[in-house]
């Protein structure tokens, strides 16, 4: 059954990222808050239904979604496909101003729009309740509205859908993890259906994540601390902290207390680059200070179409970019392995002995190569991507 | 309904039960009526009121069952004889009042009809209320048959007026929305003067006032009148008995049930072992008439519906007499002979019957009744209740539903008592997880309110009904707001009773005989209590469930209060004008695949959209569509599609 | 007495239908048109689910001297079936029929609930009357819902298929006997359509 299947296997266990990728195909799943709800009951199959096919946490086969190992450009266990690593922030330094670190996702996303790499942009829109609902943007400068990152899940993928239904063929997506996968996996199996879903998708930015946070205790504390309406929020490097910018002011408090609050769901990624994005973008970890370091994002290029974009962008001169520092690299891997690590501990638990592995197809003949590379301490195989 | 007030004695009319006792009520000079709606109660009040202005009677249909007996009640202090009609809840509803009315007594001849519903046709219970009348000490009498139904109502408001006191008449489903032939009687034309004397004293039933105090004296007064109620009872009239002089077995049966044994003595010809004691006034019960034929029979078979009422008193009346009667044999309800819930039927006691005596009972030949029940388990599938096309109830638990599953926090519905029980199956979503009386939905959408400090953070919504609102849904939302209860109710306003046939409520502009009333307004009633309300067209799918979203409130969030404003579909207003012309676009409609999975016909259900296994298309019934125009926001491909009707006014 | 014999007495008639179709009005007219012979008639019915597409049976019966009789019809003991839709007559077999049974059906079927979903499966014309056939002495199948929509609306089916069933069952009853019936209960212009509906029900069956 395809939404039994995402009932039973995702949804009571625990699994959902809110993704999005299931919603807004039918009417029997809804989004509200940050979690996605069977609303009513479906009784189509998995070789029917398009929300198990296209969810990442359901039956995912990791060679699918990542398409054969190819030779060119770098692919790491921890960190997928590099092609390049930069440092780089937007020029303009008032659009840095408005944005979560160092603008680059905006930037780019209104160059795929100018530049026609996107007829439509999906984004994560933000409600007046915190929630989040993607926001379809088609025009360059609207970009900057939505710049700014809030650590709750937005169902992306599903505003990909909208783009789709109201016939937009050529649609970009600022995606996590999470989404990038999910989009991966519409791709993989487009095939299988007449419209082939996967066709629209033109250019993926992908947003590092650690994971998020669930939006209803977290809107509960901030009553608790009278944080009024939330403008901004993030996590400053190496602090231990959780700054929370509202219209009270701005409270920077020990993240200890929310980490409870961390989506179940994320213990059980295996992803904090979007390893499956063109281009992906997090935050900068220099040995300046974070006043500084925070103006500036690192900047993965993984597919040879965000290659050609990105250095469009450096070329019209709305990027500056410069080196990372040494070892950065090395540490981001190291940060990402720890994450794996993690997830696959937390599946192991959560499945039992036994073959299985929570979402993962354990038919996948690429499974035994990928968990060895991760769980090899310290080493680092090339190529197993 | 010409017939009703047609004073040409002699004539034979069809009447329906309900109609023949408010025949039974005009031909005793009734002057005030008063009933709240109920299944199978309504049409008493509802003939009544047609013929009001031509018979010169006051009706109303109050706003619950209390306000009703108190109505008929102040009538007869005044002189003028009233019946106050009700279903079996009715009873318990106002029976507060009822205990004091015992002892206070009335004036006028009063007479209180409650009409009860074995088997549960049309009701979530099956009380059988009889005990009130032990309980309070009232004579209670129980109609058997249309034919004699209406003789049993002037009998009790004469019985009423003499012995001062109000008379409990039982009729149930069967004899209420059966029919038969009537032999009318005349019709008195009184001439009424309404005065309440009060000056007198205290324990004066004419001139003293009218209290239930002093309470030993007055109760007093009212065992004396049951004494002589008793001896009344022995010449009753429709204490009647059939059969042998000195039967084998007697059976004893009240209510339609003496039919039922009457036949079902015929189908086993067994006259010559068993005779049939039929009695009308079951309490007080006539002596000596059980005596006379309680005296041979070694065997007694009481036959009756709902409880063992009659059979216990009739194990005391042996017991305590059982030096002159000697031993008998009992058969009912207590050992089994009949089963404890349910209807009877003629079928049902012949077998008993048969099994007594020793007889067999076979109606169909076994061949017969084994290849009808095969054809029918094979062939006959089930009707499924179901919303009628263009009910604004399916509407409005659609997005109930959704509201209830995109808050995701193990929210359910407090449901009550009207069309909108269904939501409680498929047709409704199956939303509605408590059902009680009247009224009793938001009473314990109140209470689960409340728990929140052990730890209870569910939602809780409540829904009523317009005509439930002013019966007893308002003491229960006053209690919910007073108490800062943690309650979301919406306020099912179709505009009518319309369960039981869109009698007016004191919502409306209109009264039971169609004249015009002062219309109390829902809305302006729920902000005057401090609740917050927001009214919505329950039609308007994406507002609505906007609405409800937004009011499923935080933990301690207090009362809020949406009206879901539609008339019904069957409503006079809205029968056979449906706004919009609605078809399916068959190049669209996706059918079974994925992105509908036939969204409107598996889900939705509306019984004018239906699947067209052949074509794999969802159509739309145009003969059964309403109109409504709800199906086509639902559909997820745009297929199915609406044209605005326009509508001379 | 108006020369009205009875084959059996109590005669028992059983009209059925779904809510909605009109089978309590006919029901009484039935009983009104030989209530005004001088017979004495009872009508058990079953209201409550009426609107809402349920199943709906009226039991009608008659005798010439006036007696108790019971609103429902005992098991096995109804000599006639009446029915507006041919699934309900199956099911009131079930309960009230007898190798005696003789039925007059209107042959249009009304789906239920689980059908129109695509859920259950409304048996075909050949198997119904193939159970209707082998459970009844004989089963008179009439298109009563073509005639209605000829006269002007569906809903005249429940006065045609009276006029049908005075037809087979050889009641001396008349347009006449139908007029003075429905003079009183329906409004009037409505009257004339349902004579003319009770007259060609008459004639289609064969009167
Ligand atoms: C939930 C979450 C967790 C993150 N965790 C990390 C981390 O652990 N390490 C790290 O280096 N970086 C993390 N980031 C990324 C970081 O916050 C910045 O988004 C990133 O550095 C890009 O900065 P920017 O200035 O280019 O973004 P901007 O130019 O401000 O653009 C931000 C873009 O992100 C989108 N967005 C905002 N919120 C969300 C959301 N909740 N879900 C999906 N898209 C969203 C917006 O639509 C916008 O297009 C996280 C981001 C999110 C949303
Ligand atoms: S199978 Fe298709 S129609 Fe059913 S829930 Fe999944 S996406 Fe919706
Ligand atoms: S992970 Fe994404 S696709 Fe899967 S159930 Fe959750 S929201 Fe739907
Ligand atoms: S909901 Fe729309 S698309 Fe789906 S079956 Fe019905 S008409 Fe067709
Ligand atoms: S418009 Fe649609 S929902 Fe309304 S009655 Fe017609 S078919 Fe049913």
């Amino acid at each position: 059954m395809g939404q039994n299947s995402l009932k039973a296997n995702v949804w009571d266990a625990g699994l959902c990222t809110g993704c999005g990728a299931c919603v807004g195909l039918c009417p029997y799943q809804g989004f509200w808050e940050d979690d996605v709800r069977q609303v009513f009951s479906c009784s189509l199959s998995n070789d029917e239904g398009r929300c198990s096919a296209y969810c990442p946490r359901w039956n995912l086969r990791l060679s699918e979604i990542y398409g054969p190992p190819s030779n060119k450009g770098g692919s790491t266990p921890e960190l997928g496909r590099i092609r390049g690593y930069r440092l780089a922030r937007a020029s303009d330094p008032m659009l840095r101003a408005k944005a979560q670190h160092g603008g680059t996702l905006s930037v780019l996303l209104a160059m795929a729009l100018a530049q026609g790499f996107a007829d439509v942009a999906v984004v994560a829109g933000k409600k007046e309740s915190l929630a989040m609902t993607p926001a379809l943007v088609s025009s360059p400068k609207e970009v900057i509205s939505y710049a700014g990152s809030t650590l709750f899940v937005s169902p992306t993928v599903s505003g990909y859908h909208a783009a789709r239904k109201a016939g937009f063929k050529r649609i970009g997506v600022v995606a996590t993890p999470c989404q990038a996968q999910a989009l991966a996996k519409i791709r993989s199996v487009s095939e299988r259906f007449e419209d082939h879903p996967g066709d629209a998708l033109s250019i993926v930015l992908g947003v590092f994540c650690g994971w998020t946070l669930s939006l209803r205790p977290f809107k509960e504390r901030l009553k608790e601390l009278g944080v009024g309406r939330l403008v901004a929020m993030d996590i400053p490097a190496g602090k231990g902290t959780l700054e929370i910018l509202g219209d009270s002011g701005l409270a920077e408090l020990p993240f200890d207390g929310f980490e409870p609050m961390i989506r179940e769901a994320c213990a059980f990624c295996l992803d904090t680059t979007a390893e499956l994005a063109d281009i992906s973008v997090g935050s900068a970890r220099t040995n300046e200070p974070w006043e500084e370091m925070r103006t500036w994002n690192q900047v993965l290029i993984r597919s040879e179409r965000g290659e050609a974009f990105f250095s469009q962008a450096v070329e019209l001169g709305v990027l500056e970019v410069r080196e990372a520092p040494r070892g950065a690299l090395e540490a981001l891997k190291t940060a990402a392995r720890a994450k794996k690590q993690k997830a696959i501990r937390a599946l192991r638990q959560k499945t039992g002995p036994g073959p299985k592995l929570g979402y993962l197809d354990i038919q996948d003949p690429f499974l035994p190569k990928f968990l060895e590379a991760i769980e090899t301490e310290g080493g680092s195989h090339e190529g197993a991507h | 309904m010409k017939e009703l007030i047609e004073d040409c004695p002699g004539k034979r009319a069809l009447f329906l039960g309900n109609e023949a006792i408010a025949r039974g009520a005009l031909e005793a000079g009734l002057g005030v009526a008063a009933s709240y709606p109920g299944t199978p109660a309504s049409e008493i009040l509802e003939s009544l009121a047609l013929v009001a202005s031509e018979a010169n009677l006051y009706t109303e249909w109050s706003v619950n069952e209390k306000v009703a007996m108190e109505v008929a009640a102040a009538a007869s202090f005044a002189g003028i004889r009233s019946l106050a009609a009700m279903k079996q809840n009715g009873l318990h509803v106002g029976s507060d009042f009822l205990l004091h009315l015992a002892l206070s007594g009335v004036r006028a001849g009063m007479v209180l009809v409650f009409a009860e519903d074995p088997g549960a046709h049309s009701s979530v219970n099956e009380a059988d209320s009889r005990y009130f009348s032990k309980m309070l000490e009232l004579p209670l009498f129980e109609l058997s048959d249309v034919e004699s139904a209406k003789e049993v109502i002037k009998l009790a408001f004469e019985i009423s007026e003499a012995f001062k006191i109000p008379v409990l008449v039982r009729s149930v489903t069967r004899l209420s929305h059966a029919s038969g032939v009537v032999e009318l009687g005349p019709l008195p034309k009184p001439r009424r003067n309404a005065v309440f004397r009060h000056e007198g004293f205290i324990l004066d039933p004419d001139l003293g006032a009218m209290i239930s105090a002093p309470v030993p004296l007055k109760r007093m007064l009212l065992q004396e009148k049951l004494a002589g109620l008793k001896a009344r009872f022995e010449e009753f009239p429709l204490n009647r008995y059939f059969g042998p002089d000195k039967p084998e077995t007697l059976l004893v049966a009240s209510s339609v049930a003496v039919l039922y044994a009457f036949e079902a003595i015929e189908r086993l010809s067994a006259w010559d072992k068993a005779g049939l004691l039929a009695l009308t006034t079951t309490y007080p019960l006539p002596e000596g008439l059980l005596k006379a034929h309680l005296k041979a029979p070694g065997r007694v078979f009481i036959v009756e519906e709902g409880v063992s009422f009659l059979e216990q008193s009739l194990k005391a009346f042996v017991a305590e007499h059982h030096g002159e009667l000697g031993q008998k044999r009992f058969l009912g309800k207590d050992e089994g002979t009949l089963p404890g819930v349910g209807e009877l039927n003629v079928d049902v006691v012949a077998e008993a019957l048969a099994g007594a005596l020793g007889l067999s009972y076979e109606p169909v030949p076994k061949a017969y009744a084994s290849k009808a029940a095969e054809a029918t388990l094979m062939h006959a599938p089930q009707r499924e209740l179901a919303f009628c096309p263009g009910c604004p109830h399916r509407a409005s638990f659609f997005s109930v539903a959704k509201a209830l599953a995109l808050d995701g926090r193990g929210g359910f519905v407090c449901g009550d008592i009207g069309c909108y029980t269904l939501a409680m199956l498929p047709a409704g979503f199956q939303v509605i997880k408590t059902l009680h009386a009247m009224g009793s939905g938001t009473g314990l959408g109140s209470g689960f309110g409340k728990l929140g400090r052990f730890g209870f953070d569910q939602r809780t919504l409540s829904v009523m009904g317009d005509s439930t609102f002013f019966h007893t849904g308002l003491p229960a939302l006053i209690n919910a707001v007073h108490n800062r209860s943690d309650l979301l109710l919406v306020i099912l306003d179709n505009q009518g009773t319309a369960m039981t046939g869109f009698q007016p409520h004191p919502g409306l502009a209109f009264d039971a005989e169609g004249k015009g009333a002062m219309a109390v307004d829902i809305e302006g009633v729920c902000l005057a209590i401090g609740a917050k309300v927001f009214v919505a067209d329950p039609f308007e799918l994406q507002e609505t469930e906007r609405l409800l979203l937004g009011m499923m409130g935080e933990k301690g969030e207090g009362v809020r209060v949406l009206i879901l404003k539609q008339p019904c579909a069957l409503s006079p207003q809205r029968k056979g004008k449906g706004a919009y012309e609605v078809a399916v676009d068959e190049a669209v409609c996706l059918g079974e695949a994925c992105g509908c999975n036939r969204f409107c016909t598996r889900v939705f259900r509306c019984p004018a959209l239906f699947w067209d296994k052949n074509a794999k298309k969802a159509r739309v019934d145009d003969v059964l569509c309403a109109g409504c125009g709800v199906c086509a926001q639902i559909c997820p491909s745009g297929a199915i599609q609406k044209k605005e009707l326009v509508w001379a006014a | 007495m108006g020369g009205i014999g009875l084959e059996k007495d109590p005669w028992n008639v059983i009209l059925t239908g779904v809510g909605g179709q009109g089978n309590v009005f006919a029901s009484r007219m039935l009983a009104k048109m030989l209530a005004a012979k001088g017979l004495w008639v009872t009508i058990g019915e079953t209201f409550g689910a009426t609107q809402r597409g349920g199943s709906v049976m009226s039991h009608v019966r008659v005798s010439v001297d006036r007696r108790l009789l019971s609103p429902q019809i005992p098991k096995g003991a109804a000599d006639w079936v009446v029915a507006l839709e041919p699934l309900e007559a199956l099911r009131v077999l079930e309960g009230f029929g007898s190798p005696e049974v003789r039925m007059v059906l209107n042959d249009r079927p009304v789906y239920p609930m689980g059908v129109i979903a695509g859920e259950m499966d409304y048996p075909t014309q050949e198997a119904l009357r193939a159970d209707l056939d082998a459970l009844s002495k004989e089963a008179f199948w009439l298109d009563l819902t073509g005639i209605a929509k000829a006269l002007g609306s569906p809903a005249l089916a429940s006065t045609a298929i009276l006029g049908a069933f005075v037809a087979k069952s050889g009641l001396s009853l008349t347009k006449e006997d139908a007029f003075l019936a429905l003079k009183d209960s329906i409004p009037e212009k409505k009257l004339a359509s349902n004579l003319e509906a009770f007259e060609a029900g008459r004639l289609a069956a064969g009167a």
